[in-house]
């Protein structure tokens, strides 16, 4: 059996963990990292904060973007998206009709971020990532990224480009989520690994503006 | 009721960027000051040829959102102390002329000739002034042998004409200005013809202006030559670091001074030499980046990870080592800039200011010029063609206030965060949900056949639910033009 070594035995030390729990606690209250303005979709990131990094499952076709775009309206500081789609660009417009500031996100062209861009992971200049279906990313990027990303601050989104499943989880992510559009009316978002699992339906109207009818 | 302040101090119109600049100090440090180009006029005077590097000062006015007299003023203030004249012209007698006039009275800063005020003063100076500006030029005609120019017969020329104002009782230039050049080189021979003309004319071309270009500063370089081959990074990395360190010792340590390019010469274990580039997106600063040097290593690591791939791929049927080692190199700074103080200051103390909204744009260009590929920053553009919505700027680029972004944005609500560059033509859709977005006809006027430029859009949804922005032309053919990702 396993003994604990006898500095971690000092009930005090649990009791400035409790304290320190308490803590972080009253500082989310106070400010949430990621903020939407939608309230189901923030009561899913309450918990997020400053070092966490959050898996998305999202396959293309589905709209599933517009989600984590709704986390990068309000007041975002300076950030950046690393996006990879073969013979596809930023179509800028969109981004700053879904109220996204592009005086504050930036983005960069690369398939194989942790290699190509080191340098980006390794200073503080954006606090949010958003890493968009990277072409090479290894468990071992996956740990360079979310320790980079605790050690400075930063809130890392992964985004895969197919629905993530409770089979393979991932040890370095605080939230893994699934979203997509379902229907014409609806998006939804299946929580794997959260504060709280579970599927919710957001209504496409509080997403994007109704856009009319398929015939 | 809005008011309009009238600067007289301003530039009339957009396009009056001046050409030429004259700049009067007793301590000029640095004739390149403004240009790569300039010319030393006397002991006191330099002239710069700011049209070849006019660009780069709109864009750096542009970037402070200020005047040219407030980006100019600080670096001025910084190179040549506080008492300097500086005159701004469209020709390089223009300037002289300007400059001579106010020493004369005791001028002080930056005058723009194509502003109101100047141009007023300008136009009725005395003949006195005109005259006794001509002193240099006769010195530098002779130093070049212009053709036709003899000093004697050019001081009796000038004697004439001085005469002949006399008689008539002109008292300034603008008393003369229905005299066009051929008639006072009639009257006053070749080279009196040129001045007046060079006076007023409104051409940045020199019109046989004696220009002697400065010989260029030569830049710094150090060399290494190396004990025995190296080929790791990790070697090479320690020993640029060192040479860097030295580069900077022989530069000189002022923040005004940035580098765009380095050269780095290499000679490989074969002896062949091999030239590659550093180039930075954005001015750097060498002494600002010690002791890591890591902007100039990233890019040193690069340029090597790609050398070493061309040069395996070239010699990978020949018995050398994976990696070829180098003997020897040279590092030399080929270019560089000097940028206004407020630019180089402009962010600095906003620096870790990211959490409190402010964006720290300074910050951004130093890690983009760490990194192999460039950012790409977007703005709205007031257009309803989807391709001409919105355009790519430079990183910092001032917003366009006047332009409403959000609703010029609106018609894109429905559209995809993603496009093709080229839209991909697909087989026409059958059996599939469809919904019309909107018709645009294109720029119509541009194209043979109007029909052509007239597309319509929908977004399409496929048998297994996946949606897409897609255009149907005139001629009934279809376009996937993006993707809802």
């Amino acid at each position: 059996m396993a003994s604990l070594p006898a500095q971690f035995t000092d009930h005090s030390l649990q009791r400035h963990l409790q304290s320190a729990r308490a803590l972080k606690r009253e500082q989310s209250a106070h400010a949430q990292a990621l903020h939407s303005g939608i309230d189901a979709l923030d009561d899913c990131f309450r918990q997020i904060g400053p070092g966490d990094l959050v898996e998305w499952g999202i396959p293309p076709g589905l709209n599933g973007r517009l989600i984590p775009l709704q986390l990068l309206k309000q007041d975002i500081p300076p950030s950046v998206w690393i996006y990879h789609h073969h013979g596809l660009g930023v179509f800028a417009s969109s981004w700053i009709s879904h109220g996204v500031d592009l005086q504050r996100l930036f983005f960069i062209c690369s398939g194989n971020p942790v290699r190509e861009l080191r340098p980006l992971f390794l200073e503080d200049t954006f606090k949010r990532i958003i890493i968009d279906a990277p072409r090479k990313f290894s468990s071992g990027d996956m740990a360079f990224v979310s320790q980079q990303a605790r050690k400075q601050g930063q809130i890392v989104f992964l985004i895969r480009h197919f629905f993530l499943s409770e089979k393979r989880g991932n040890p370095y992510a605080s939230l893994r989520i699934n979203t997509w559009q379902s229907g014409q009316h609806s998006f939804s978002l299946h929580t794997i690994k959260g504060s709280s699992t579970g599927r919710i339906s957001l209504p496409y109207a509080t997403v994007a503006e109704d856009h009319g009818h398929y015939n | 009721m809005k008011t309009r302040i009238i600067d007289l101090s301003d530039l009339r119109g957009g396009d009056d960027f001046p050409a030429y600049a004259a700049i009067f100090s007793t301590t000029v440090d640095n004739p390149f000051l403004l240009s790569p180009t300039a010319m030393r006029w006397s002991d006191d005077i330099t002239l710069s040829r700011l049209e070849d590097c006019r660009q780069f000062w709109i864009e750096q006015k542009k970037k402070l959102r200020c005047k040219l007299t407030e980006l100019f003023d600080p670096l001025l203030r910084q190179h040549c102390g506080d008492d300097y004249i500086a005159v701004f012209a469209t020709h390089p007698w223009q300037c002289l002329l300007y400059l001579h006039y106010q020493i004369r009275q005791q001028g002080r800063g930056i005058y723009l000739l194509q502003s109101r005020l100047d141009q007023n003063i300008y136009r009725k100076l005395d003949w006195e002034c005109w005259f006794a500006a001509q002193s240099q030029l006769g010195t530098h005609l002779a130093a070049i042998n212009a053709r036709g120019f003899e000093a004697q017969s050019f001081g009796a020329l000038q004697a004439r004409m001085q005469r002949f104002i006399q008689r008539i009782g002109l008292t300034n230039t603008q008393d003369m200005n229905s005299a066009d050049a051929n008639s006072v080189t009639r009257r006053f021979g070749k080279w009196l013809g040129l001045i007046w003309q060079w006076s007023f004319t409104g051409s940045s071309r020199l019109q046989s202006f004696p220009w002697i270009k400065l010989a260029p500063e030569r830049l710094p370089a150090v060399r290494r030559e190396l004990e025995y081959p190296v080929n790791q990074w990790s070697f090479i990395e320690v020993l640029l670091r060192e040479d860097l360190e030295r580069l900077c010792t022989l530069f000189r340590q002022d923040d005004c001074m940035h580098i765009n390019r380095m050269l780095w010469e290499i000679t490989l274990f074969n002896d062949q030499k091999i030239e590659v580039e550093l180039s930075f997106r954005h001015p750097y600063s060498l002494h600002r980046d010690r002791p890591g040097f890591d902007t100039a290593l990233y890019q040193a690591r690069y340029i090597y990870d790609d050398l070493m791939r061309k040069l395996q791929a070239r010699d990978h049927d020949l018995d050398l080592p994976d990696n070829m080692p180098f003997l020897c190199w040279r590092i030399e700074v080929c270019e560089r800039i000097l940028l206004a103080p407020q630019l180089w200051e402009l962010f600095a103390n906003e620096s870790g200011a990211n959490e409190s909204g402010q964006v720290d744009y300074q910050q951004i260009m130093n890690l983009q010029n760490k990194l192999p590929i460039a950012f790409e920053c977007f703005q709205a553009s007031a257009s309803f063609y989807p391709e001409q919505s919105f355009a790519r700027v430079a990183i910092g680029a001032a917003p366009d206030e006047t332009l409403d972004h959000y609703a010029w944005s609106c018609s894109a609500m429905n559209k995809p965060l993603f496009y093709f560059y080229s839209p991909e033509p697909i087989e026409k859709p059958s059996l599939v949900e469809k919904i019309f977005l909107q018709r645009d006809s294109g720029q119509w006027w541009l194209s043979a056949s109007t029909l052509q430029s007239i597309r319509d859009y929908f977004i399409l949804k496929d048998r297994d639910g996946r949606l897409s922005w897609v255009f149907r032309n005139q001629q009934g053919a279809w376009f996937k033009q993006g993707e809802f990702y």
